[in-house]
């Protein structure tokens, strides 16, 4: 359960660097919690920038209000930094654990604020789908949000992303899947967290794959299945502070991915998304 | 597989974009079909539409950049770090990540768009994953000194290449005077990394300089000391300096990003700007050195060339403050010299000088005293500038 990772009992972290439980060597999960533990105020900076468009945008979505939303990022970002300990990487990766703790502190403000039961319910079903959204891995998330939200064919969707039209097919049939999976039965009225209400384990395993050629960190684009409805004519006004308007925001440039998952076709075994990635990285 | 298992195959690898009406008009109908016929297909058709309308078309919000910096305070105020950054990488670290969420928003056609980069031999032109390439391979000449590998492919560091033209000459912060050892390398480093990297996506580019500037902060927080030497082959220059020239042209070109994609960019807070204005403040006397080069009698005057003059500079607004600088040469004049002139600008429109974006003749300057002696510490601004 997330509610129980983020305030189970303490697990100690270990002093030395995390030499990592498989072969590939410790995930950045693993790493960036060693940091945190150890007080590398750089660990903090990269904490956030990997993850503040996921935790802010999550929080957004749920609270509906711009100042909210800050607080509550803060207070999940604090909450890792005094509390490094709390994610436990054997359950799962730090992505889904951040998601869900950020669901489940806003829809606890949420309770205090709504008397009524109905809004509630509802913003918490859409809050699920949320952050099951946001937690798929990036390249799912990124194919399904271009096809969907641009009303493309996946033909077209294919040749934007520059892959191929079978990978475009299976990395949408593989999100869709996902997402049923994690959203489950509940139905949309469905408030109490199964905690499978964000991935797990596998939802970063595709991008283990040491031939992904794209950064990991592209984490960028988290919850952007809804941040990227845009169309021809969307000029996404007030996306900035200072609320300019700027022009339709194209899709972020996509990855020439080799994209495998256990469902549907070869895979390999390994660390997660990150860490292999990083190992990847650091050669070029 | 026989004609039935191949086509059963082929129309379920179709469910998923069928559920997001995603598919051509012909290839829908040959799944609908399909579907009245396979119970296993239309379970598994149901389930995906299901999730499919689950997606949500909300527009979230992306984090405001100053939420970086009230996080950081926020738990920082909660559990102080035990490795922190040190306050003269910290302008570094701030301009980076504000680069890096600029970029998080480029979608295809705004990597392909093409940032102007003045300096004041020209202006570059390069796509957002050149400038990326550029800022890395600079980046990368402080790498040695924090132990990390440098990125620019054969490039010995610190680099002793020979200076290539003349009117490429780089006095850049810091510097010696130009001509000496010529431009090293900027260049010739830049446009090495950007071969290099001409076949990779910008999303790898952008990747490729973002995990180097992690990584020198983290090296920076880790291991620093804050006076050793950085070989920028024009100069050498203490690592704390470096980090804060290298802050400057972050914000700098990032802002040169923002204007060709035409997206708002936000000048360095205050704290951070003050410090980039004294970096560029104390690197002035080197630049009026280069400046009279080439003309040593200064023009108008008979007799002896004049000796120790100073000048007082007040940069106003946010991030402001005041500096004297020594106009006859570099070491610092004794402190009761009474200055020739006061000049008053705004603290930006004299970060925007000294990286030659705006031309002397522009900029709003509140003048007192010796003018000609203003001019002088005005024209030697921009040659502090480097592509």
């Amino acid at each position: 359960m997330a509610a129980a990772a983020a305030s189970g009992p303490r697990r100690a972290v270990p002093s030395a660097a995390p030499s990592g439980t498989r072969s590939g060597g410790p995930s950045w999960d693993e790493l960036i919690q060693w940091r945190l533990a150890r007080g590398e105020e750089t660990a903090l900076g990269e904490l956030y920038d990997r993850f503040a468009p996921l935790v802010h945008g999550l929080a957004g979505c749920i609270l509906d209000d711009r100042m909210a939303a800050q607080q509550l990022t803060r207070e999940v970002f604090a909450h890792l930094w005094e509390h490094p300990d709390s994610f436990d990487p054997t359950q799962g990766s730090l992505r889904s654990w951040l998601g869900a703790l950020t669901r489940h502190r806003a829809l606890d403000r949420l309770r205090t604020l709504h008397a009524d039961d109905r809004e509630l319910r509802a913003r918490a079903g859409a809050a699920r789908a949320q952050s099951a959204v946001a937690a798929l891995p990036d390249p799912l998330r990124e194919t399904l949000a271009v096809t969907y939200f641009d009303g493309r064919t996946y033909q077209e969707t294919a040749l934007r992303l520059g892959i191929s039209e079978q990978d475009t097919k299976q990395r949408i049939r593989l999100g869709l899947q996902l997402l049923a999976d994690q959203l489950g039965d509940g139905g949309q009225g469905e408030e109490e967290d199964d905690g499978g209400g964000v991935l797990r384990g596998e939802d970063e395993q595709p991008d283990a794959n040491p031939a992904a050629g794209r950064p990991p960190e592209a984490g960028s684009s988290e919850a952007r299945v809804c941040a990227e409805r845009t169309s021809p004519t969307h000029t996404g006004p007030g996306r900035r502070e200072t609320g300019l308007a700027r022009p339709a925001r194209p899709h972020r440039e996509p990855a020439h991915t080799e994209f495998r998952h256990p469902g549907l076709g070869p895979t390999e075994s390994g660390p997660t998304e990150s860490g292999r990635t990083d190992a990847a990285g650091a050669g070029t | 597989m026989s004609d039935d298992g191949a086509r059963h195959e082929s129309l379920r690898s179709l469910l998923g974009v069928w559920a997001l009406d995603a598919c051509p008009r012909r290839e829908a109908a040959e799944v609908a079909q399909h579907l009245a016929l396979c119970p296993e297909c239309a379970r598994e058709a149901t389930r995906l539409r299901d999730a499919a309308a689950r997606l949500s078309a909300d527009d979230p919000l992306d984090p405001p950049g100053s939420l970086r910096q009230q996080v950081l305070d926020w738990c920082l105020a909660r559990r102080p770090a035990e490795l922190p950054v040190p306050s003269w990488a910290a302008p570094y670290a701030t301009e980076t990540a504000k680069l890096d969420a600029l970029l998080r928003d480029l979608g295809p056609e705004e990597w392909q768009e093409v940032a102007e980069l003045p300096w004041h031999g020209g202006v570059q032109r390069w796509r957002p994953a050149q400038v990326l390439c550029h800022l890395a391979a600079v980046d990368g000449l402080l790498a040695p000194a924090l132990g990390l590998p440098d990125p620019v492919p054969g490039a010995p560091a610190p680099l002793t290449a020979p200076s290539r033209a003349p009117s490429r000459s780089e006095p850049g912060p810091v510097a010696r005077p130009p001509r000496s050892g010529g431009p090293l390398g900027v260049l010739e480093r830049s446009e090495r990394l950007m071969a290099d990297r001409a076949g990779s996506e910008p999303a790898a580019v952008r990747w490729m300089w973002r995990r180097q500037s992690h990584a020198l902060v983290q090296g920076a927080a880790l291991r620093a000391d804050g006076g050793a030497p950085v070989d920028f082959g024009f100069a050498t220059v203490p690592l704390r300096d470096a980090f804060l020239d290298r802050a400057f042209e972050c914000w700098i070109h990032g802002d040169d990003i923002a204007r060709a994609v035409d997206y708002p960019y936000s000048p360095p807070k205050p704290k951070h700007l003050r410090s980039m204005i004294d970096l560029a403040a104390r690197t002035l006397p080197l630049a009026l050195a280069a400046l009279r080069q080439p003309q040593p009698e200064p023009v108008g005057f008979g007799g002896p060339p004049p000796r120790g003059r100073v000048v007082r500079m007040v940069a106003d607004g946010p991030g402001g403050g005041e500096w004297l600088i020594p106009l006859d040469g570099p070491e610092s004049p004794p402190d009761d010299t009474d200055p020739v002139a006061s000049m008053v600008l705004d603290g930006l429109d004299f970060c925007r000088l000294a990286a030659a974006h705006e031309q002397p003749e522009h900029v709003l300057v509140g003048e007192f005293g010796d003018r000609a002696a203003i001019r002088e510490v005005l024209r030697a601004a921009p040659l502090l500038s480097r592509p």
